[in-house]
């Protein structure tokens, strides 16, 4: 049995193209042209050349890495203006199959409005005028639809559907210890009831103690699992501080955390690592800590958040499936340097000279970064390993960021509320805590305005999770098809 | 209309049906006189000349080239010319669709709507168009 993983998930989609035929050749003011282009005979013709390169555009221009079109349909509407049932039957048939019904052609606003409002399936529609009139009609009755421009810009947007509905397919394994709030994390999303009906993504918890018990019915081929996994970090690594059978203690863990994904049937991951740490089962039995299992899951396309924080996970989870690049998180702060306080040092992560006098830093934190932070598909990143605790033990993968530095990152954090994200743009201008233990490895960034930053995490919280690139544009985008508030700087 | 006009589509029809004529005096099995046939029939009613159809093959591509040509336009400004209507509909489509159902009266045959969509070339044209004639004779 394998983790099936939301990430890869394929959108669904009934492509169909609508042709009009009219029944004779006339002139008006729906239509112009030379008697042998007004024709039954021209219309059927260039219904089909038009279809054929529909097709050819299906083909062409879609990325089949996260779409999967179901078979194509050709539908025919005559001046009658009557969508005739054996024409609708070519794409009711997809309805239950189908994520998206899609629509190109000549009127095509009506196909889209029927199978619409007749099955409360999501439409796209490609297009002049088509794409507007049909949404804006749809919108207005409160059905679910979406307008793009032209092919290509369907294509880009499907992504945000794959994203929404690779959602639907997340199930969060949480591991339950005294509250389901987390002590460390009073901001994250608790009306957990609300985040399955608005994003689809649900939750099953088991207490920590089934985790001790399957930790106890450690089998033989998890054992080599765990040896061959401590074996390729350690044989990849530039550098270590820990051992093989010290890194095997966390890979352990990792491979009892990915049996009960499996046995639960869940895709994404979180604990209360403060909770679980007080039962002293990591001191005295385990001698791990769950960093790097978080690091392999996100590695392996499976969201994995610390702290049992949902609203980190949430964030982890959608910025994941939209870049495929797993994702660092951690604590963050501003250095309120504008102020010139003496508290203004940094906290958590060690100070570095590359901060010194500037204005807007910012800093995040955890020890939980991936190697693959730039595509989840792209060559590992480099990286050491070190011992999370100062007795030796708890592998850790770090990261020397200050060999990032100038990079464009994008960060998010989900609103307790479970209905806004906060999204930030940074650069990198320094990496700092590769060699410290703890939660101490992060990156210092710069942001258009440290202090509005600040506000706003008043209101989201302290955990941001964060990838390269500036992802600020598509995540206003998949905002609106996740029928999220997207608050920016 | 002009007389000079006038003369110049005159001209062109007599041409196209001592074309017609000859091509359908070609043996099924004669691709090269079916081929230089279409080429001189295409080339009629383009208004495009031999050697435009010896670099170019595509029927679409082709179209463009009559466009350009009409409107005095270079090849690389064609994509303003080729403007699709309210039902999405490009210019060279349309020329390209004609041409198909000049064929399809001056030969007396039919092709279907997919038969039709899949000429794209001037071989494609001349296979397609066999294959009817062949199953006409049968």
């Amino acid at each position: 049995m394998a983790i099936n993983k939301a990430i890869d998930y394929k959108l669904k989609v009934k492509p169909s193209y609508m042709r009009l035929i009219h029944s004779s050749a006339y002139e008006g003011p729906c239509r112009l042209g030379e008697e042998e282009q007004l024709t039954t005979e021209f219309d059927e013709k260039i219904g089909a050349e038009k279809y054929k390169m529909f097709k050819e555009t299906l083909d062409k221009v879609y990325n089949k890495k996260y779409i999967e079109f179901l078979p194509s349909e050709l539908i025919t509407w005559t001046d009658q203006f009557i969508l005739k049932n054996e024409e609708l039957k070519k794409i009711t048939d997809a309805v239950g199959k189908a994520d998206l019904f899609l629509f190109d052609g000549v009127f095509h606003q009506f196909p889209a409005m029927e199978i619409s409002e007749n099955f409360k399936v999501p439409v796209g529609v490609i297009g002049c005028c088509a794409s507007t009139d049909a949404v804006a009609g749809l919108r207005n009755i409160g059905l679910e639809s979406y307008g793009y421009i032209d092919a290509e810009d369907a294509n880009r947007q499907l992504k945000y559907m794959q994203v929404k509905h690779a959602l639907k397919h997340t199930r969060a394994l949480v591991i339950l210890k005294n509250d389901i709030v987390s002590k460390g994390v009073l901001s994250t999303v608790t009306n957990l009831q609300n985040v399955t009906r608005d994003l689809g993504v649900k939750f099953t918890f088991i207490n920590a103690e089934d985790l001790f018990d399957a930790m106890k019915a450690y089998t033989p081929e998890q054992k080599q699992e765990a040896e061959k996994t401590a074996k390729d970090i350690l044989d990849s690594s530039e550098k270590s501080d820990m051992s093989l059978e010290d890194i095997e203690k966390s890979t352990k863990f990792f491979v009892v955390i990915k049996s009960l994904l499996e046995k639960y049937e869940c895709n994404a991951f979180t604990m209360p690592c403060f909770e679980v740490c007080a039962t002293r089962k990591f001191n005295d039995e385990f001698q791990c800590t769950p960093c790097l299992t978080h690091t392999l899951l996100k590695e392996m396309g499976i969201p994995s958040a610390c702290e049992s924080d949902i609203n980190a996970l949430l964030a982890m989870t959608v910025l994941m499936y939209l870049t495929r690049k797993a994702p660092h998180m951690g604590n963050t702060h501003p250095l309120a340097n504008e102020i010139k306080l003496n508290e203004s040092s940094p906290a958590g992560l060690e100070s570095v000279p590359e901060i010194e006098g500037k204005d807007n830093i910012m800093s995040t934190w955890h020890a939980v970064q991936t190697r693959k932070m730039h595509g989840i598909d792209s060559p590992m990143d480099k990286f050491s390993i070190k011992a999370f605790t100062h007795s030796g033990w708890g592998a850790t993968l770090r990261h020397d960021f200050s060999k990032d530095i100038g990079e464009t990152i994008t960060l998010v954090r989900f609103h307790p509320n479970g209905k806004e994200m906060l999204v930030v743009k940074g650069e990198i201008v320094a990496g700092a805590g590769e060699n410290t233990t703890g939660c101490s490895t992060g990156i210092y960034y710069s942001v258009k305005n440290s202090k509005e930053f600040f506000k706003q995490m008043l209101n989201f919280g302290h955990h941001y999770t964060w990838v390269y690139g500036d992802y600020i544009e598509e995540l206003k985008d998949l905002g609106d098809v996740l029928g999220l508030k997207i608050v920016t700087l | 209309m002009d007389n000079k006009i006038f003369e110049t589509i005159l001209k062109r029809k007599k041409e196209k049906t001592k074309l017609v004529k000859t091509l359908s005096q070609c043996s099924l099995g004669d691709a090269e006189c079916l081929i230089n046939g279409f080429e001189k029939y295409i080339s009629n009613r383009f208004l495009i000349s031999i050697e435009d159809l010896k670099k170019e093959r595509n029927i679409i591509e082709l179209a463009k080239i009559a466009i350009s040509k009409s409107e005095n336009l270079g090849l690389d400004n064609i994509n303003y010319k080729d403007v699709k209507d309210c039902s999405g509909t490009t210019s060279s489509m349309t020329r390209k669709i004609l041409l198909i159902i000049a064929i399809e009266k001056d030969f007396n045959i039919k092709f279907t709507d997919k038969e039709s969509s899949e000429i794209e070339t001037i071989e494609d044209l001349v296979k397609v168009f066999s294959l009817k004639r062949s199953n006409d004779v049968v």
